[in-house]
This record gives C-alpha cells, sequence and structure tokens, in this order.
C-alpha cells in the first residue's frame, strides 16, 4: 500500500520509516533527498548510518540544463559564455533548495566560477512550468518532467548531467562529453528498509525489485519519463 | 550486546545492506557533502 508522506523535504516519510519494524512490510522509496539531508539539516529524524539499510537503486533521472525556446544560447558552452558575460544577471530555476538539480547548480558555480540568481521552486513541475513561460529562462532539473516537452520543441535541452546519454534523448550530450567535468549528478529512486530487517527479506526485495525494474516493458515504460531503471546486482 | 543492539547495530547494517548501493549510498552522501560545504550552504 503506497503510503506518500511527503513534507520537510521527504524527511517526514524518511523518519517514519525508518522507525517502523523491521519486517519487510515497510519498505521506503526515497529520492536523493536522502543522501543530501544529512549535510543540509541541523536536525533528522533518522539516521541514516543506524536507522535504514540500503536495499536496492531501483532507477535515476539525470538532472539536466534546460533553456526556454526562445533563449539566445543554443549550446552549454553559449550558455556558460552569456554566464561569464553577464555575472549575477541571469536567473536559473530549481526545483527547491536541496535537491540535486539545486546542487547541479552549485556545482556548476564551483567549477566554472561563474555567478547567476537561483530561483527555487517547490519541486520539479513548477520550475519548468516556469521555464516553459519564460519567467526564468534557465532551469536545472531532473529530466523525468521534461522529456515530452524537449520532444515536442516546448523548451531545450543542452545537457544532461549522467554518464551517459539517455536513450529516449540520443541528441542530448552529456556535460562530461561537452568538456564540462566532475558536473556527474542524477536524481535516483532508491529501496531501503527499516533496521533490523532480517537479511534473507532485504535479499528477496533487492532480487525482485532488481527483476522487476529491468523488465523490459517496466524499463521501457520509466525512460518515457526520463528514467534509467537500475537495480543493483545481488551480493 | 542485546538482541535489539544487534539488529540495529551498524556491523549488521553492514553485513546484510546490498554493497554495490550501500557503497553508492556513501559516495553520494560524501559528494553532496561536499559540494554543500565548499558552497558555504547554510544548514536548514
Amino acid at each position: 500500500v503506497p503510503f506518500p508522506a511527503g513534507g520537510a523535504a521527504g524527511n517526514i516519510g524518511m523518519g517514519d520509516a525508518a522507525h517502523a519494524a523491521g519486517d519487510g512490510y515497510t519498505m521506503l522509496f526515497a529520492s536523493s533527498s536522502i543522501v543530501v539531508n544529512p549535510s543540509l539539516y541541523k536536525k533528522l529524524p533518522f539516521d541514516l548510518n543506524k536507522d535504514l539499510i540500503p536495499v536496492t537503486k531501483a532507477g535515476i533521472s539525470p538532472n539536466s540544463w534546460l533553456v526556454n525556446r526562445d533563449f539566445p544560447a543554443k549550446t552549454m558552452k553559449e550558455l556558460i559564455d552569456l554566464m561569464k558575460a553577464s555575472p549575477g544577471k541571469l536567473s536559473v530555476a530549481s526545483p527547491g533548495t536541496g535537491t540535486t538539480p539545486s546542487l547541479s547548480i552549485e556545482l556548476l558555480k564551483q567549477e566554472l566560477q561563474v555567478s547567476f540568481v537561483t530561483v527555487p521552486f517547490a519541486g520539479g513541475g513548477p520550475t519548468v512550468q516556469s521555464l516553459l513561460a519564460g519567467f526564468t529562462p534557465i532551469a536545472c532539473a531532473a529530466i523525468g518532467n521534461s522529456v515530452p516537452l524537449i520532444k515536442e520543441g516546448k523548451i531545450r535541452a543542452l545537457a544532461i548531467t549522467s554518464n551517459k546519454r539517455l536513450a529516449t534523448l540520443p541528441d542530448v550530450a552529456t556535460l562530461d562529453e561537452l568538456g564540462f567535468k566532475n558536473q556527474q549528478a542524477e536524481t535516483m529512486t532508491g529501496v531501503f528498509v527499516p533496521g533490523g530487517t532480517p537479511k534473507p527479506i532485504v535479499e528477496l526485495l533487492q532480487k525482485e525489485i532488481s527483476t522487476i525494474v529491468r523488465m523490459p516493458d517496466v524499463a521501457a515504460r520509466l525512460l518515457d519519463f526520463g528514467v534509467i531503471s537500475e537495480g543493483d546486482s545481488s551480493a | 550486546m542485546s538482541r535489539h543492539d544487534f539488529w540495529t547495530s551498524a556491523l549488521y547494517r553492514k553485513v546484510i545492506a546490498q554493497p554495490d548501493f550501500a557503497a553508492y549510498i556513501e559516495n553520494e552522501v560524501s559528494k553532496w557533502k561536499r559540494v554543500i560545504e565548499i558552497g558555504k550552504i547554510d544548514k536548514i
């Protein structure tokens, strides 16, 4: 039974799952907030090193650098050149403080010494809506929400942050390919169980979930949403 | 060590967590911690 427990950047749901009984009947599907929040929040309702057992990575969605279709930069290099030519002037939308896209923005700033205004939104949907409307002409977001709009030519993807291209968007290069190094990042969906869950249950869940997300029809459906199915190999 | 302590111990977690994913999680935590520290991003 899915139990959406949003709020506080996922901390509420992660805390609930962390303190549930470790009997195999409670699983946590968490985004990358689970690996970011320990460094970003003063206080968390769970200890990642104690309260949760990692089971498997179900899938990842690369982060992407996106622009409104009327924005002058046609390539990532042109975008960087614009940022350098007008420091602090351009606005880049992000899905919110602490999301991996917001940290991808920070990573780009740190590596390339560029300056711009980051505009945090409440999630990927509003970020892309603002980009589409041209209120914020640039965005960095997990590519999942944007694949249909990119295919329709309503927004343009200049680059993605994964190590390899996305099969559903083969023309969109990776930052690494374009010469922008140390930018690898993604938004993950991972499965965890409460601490104390017996090993046979952890292994069974890992095996079954990995099998399911790798099924061709499931993997193809996930890819439609910009998600690359993963499923870690067994121990 | 009580039974409860054993089930929640770091040792137990290390033994039964799936190694590929556990290593990935550790790497991701370290990577973003570094970015947050270098960027001097305020804690919430």
